[in-house]
């Protein structure tokens, strides 16, 4: 039995996932209008290819859509898990490419951008406030803690290849990784206040 | 340095996902018995999670969402197509036989086998129903059937030939109620038939022919009427008008007469409480 588009659309997400989980297809396409644009959107940031973004965002969902959406609400929220997801398959799939090194800019105001939305929903404007703060707090980071804090999560290397290809010992990195991650969440944390 | 500093200087990186995969077992095992990690991941969690927010906004292709709900359907459909499939394989008598265990043996033999118990069975209860030629009783050699029908008046025809097959009606006395079955109940002052061979051919008023119409005489003091069967001038059968006494709705009993010294079996009917 599947729901109705309308009604799919009035559940929160931990309420779309047991349904996801029943195979029901109105509920999934409903999930993926949600969060489809950010997924394919960090697929894209990692991958740097259009197509290869999508391929990896299709095997994503699809991998949520056939593993029965085994969503665990105790590790966050299903936004969170699903970019998780997408960003683990696009990281693999970065590796996989043999001799093809990852697209990094470096240049922080590539990711400093704000691009507004047309419409926005409640819980996306909360989204794209907590976005702005984000990029405030990443714009007031020193270069060398932004950098590391970027080859890390969006490039997929290891704090240990970081270092060699920064030439910086390991400590340094660790130490930049933390005191750029403090201040983001500090930012947060006024953002909430 | 000890362990839990090491470990502690490495939550950045494990929540960057910058960490050897040994090296983030080792972190979550440690963290499982350390409050102090397990708070400092929750306080940088919210601040890994938000940096999905900050890449620019693109926009995937239509393509690729109506590629994503093709697989999607396509998977529905599948699903869909396995399930009566599966319905049929799951279900139904050979599927139970080819579920039992048997210890290695297949059902096909013991169909054969309950087959010739049957036979076996069918060929005993033949012998053990003509054996009453030689029994001092043969009047009570019969079969007894127990039955929830009222009691009243019940009728068998008999026919005298080659096969002795009994019909059986029921005698109606005056109808107050009608039963679920829609037939209407008998009335329960008939008086008990006696297991009584010799009273054959039995007493009493011929009934116009219809098996019902014995149940007419209710108190009489005859408890059967023999009668010849309207439609078989010839005599080959005959039916057997019996009257029984019992309170209404208990249970009869249904009594099949032989006598040996006939060719052909009698059966009538005794009221049975």
């Amino acid at each position: 039995m599947t729901v109705r588009r309308e009604i799919a659309e009035r559940l929160a997400d931990e309420e779309l996932m047991p349904l996801i989980g029943d195979k029901d297809p109105e509920a999934f396409e409903v999930f993926y209008d949600r969060h489809g644009g950010v997924a394919y959107s960090l697929a894209y940031r990692i991958l740097g290819e259009r197509s290869a973004a999508e391929d990896c965002t299709q095997e994503a969902f699809i991998s949520i859509w056939r593993s029965g959406a085994r969503f665990d609400r105790t590790r966050g929220s299903v936004r969170s898990w699903t970019l998780s997801i997408v960003r683990n398959r696009a990281i693999d799939a970065l590796r996989s490419k043999a001799g093809k090194a990852p697209k990094l800019t470096f240049d922080d105001d590539a990711i400093l951008e704000s691009q507004p939305s047309a419409e926005l929903t409640e819980t996306e404007a909360m989204r794209h406030e907590t976005a702005t703060e984000v990029r405030g707090a990443i714009e007031q980071l020193p270069g060398d803690q932004s950098k590391v804090i970027e080859l890390a999560y969006f490039g997929g290397f290891s704090q240990s290849e970081i270092a060699g290809m920064l030439n910086v010992p390991l400590g340094t990195v660790k130490g930049r990784m933390r005191l750029g991650l403090e201040k983001i969440r500090g930012q947060l944390a006024e953002g909430l206040a | 340095m000890s362990d839990h500093d090491d470990f502690y200087e490495d939550i950045p990186a494990y929540m960057l996902g910058a960490l050897d995969p040994d090296e983030a077992r080792a972190l979550e095992l440690h963290a499982e018995s350390c409050e102090r990690c397990r708070h400092e991941l929750r306080w940088l969690t919210p601040a890994v999670r938000a940096l999905p927010d900050t890449v620019d906004r693109e926009t995937p292709s239509p393509q690729l969402r109506a590629r994503l709900m093709a697989e999607v359907r396509a998977d529905v459909a599948e699903a869909a197509d396995r399930e009566p499939a599966a319905a049929r394989e799951s279900g139904g008598f050979g599927e139970w036989l080819r579920r039992l265990n048997l210890g290695g043996l297949t059902w096909k033999p013991l169909t054969g086998l309950a087959a010739i118990i049957l036979i076996v069975a069918a060929f005993a209860g033949y012998e053990v129903g003509n054996s009453g030629g030689g029994s001092s009783t043969p009047n009570l050699q019969a079969s007894v059937t127990k039955s929830r029908e009222p009691s009243g008046l019940v009728a068998a025809v008999v026919r005298h030939g080659d096969r002795a097959e009994g019909t059986r009606a029921r005698g109606l006395g005056p109808a107050r109620r009608k039963d679920r079955t829609g037939a209407r109940p008998l009335r329960p002052r008939f008086q008990r038939q006696r297991d009584d061979s010799d009273r054959r051919p039995p007493r009493g008023r011929k009934s116009d022919g219809h098996p019902r119409a014995g149940g007419r005489h209710q108190g009489a003091d005859l408890d059967a009427d023999r009668q010849r069967s309207p439609g078989n001038l010839a005599g080959e059968n005959q039916v057997w008008v019996g009257r029984r006494e019992a309170d209404e709705g208990s249970a009869l009993k249904c009594v099949t007469r032989r006598r040996p010294t006939e060719d052909t079996p009698r059966r009538r009917f005794a009221g049975g409480y």
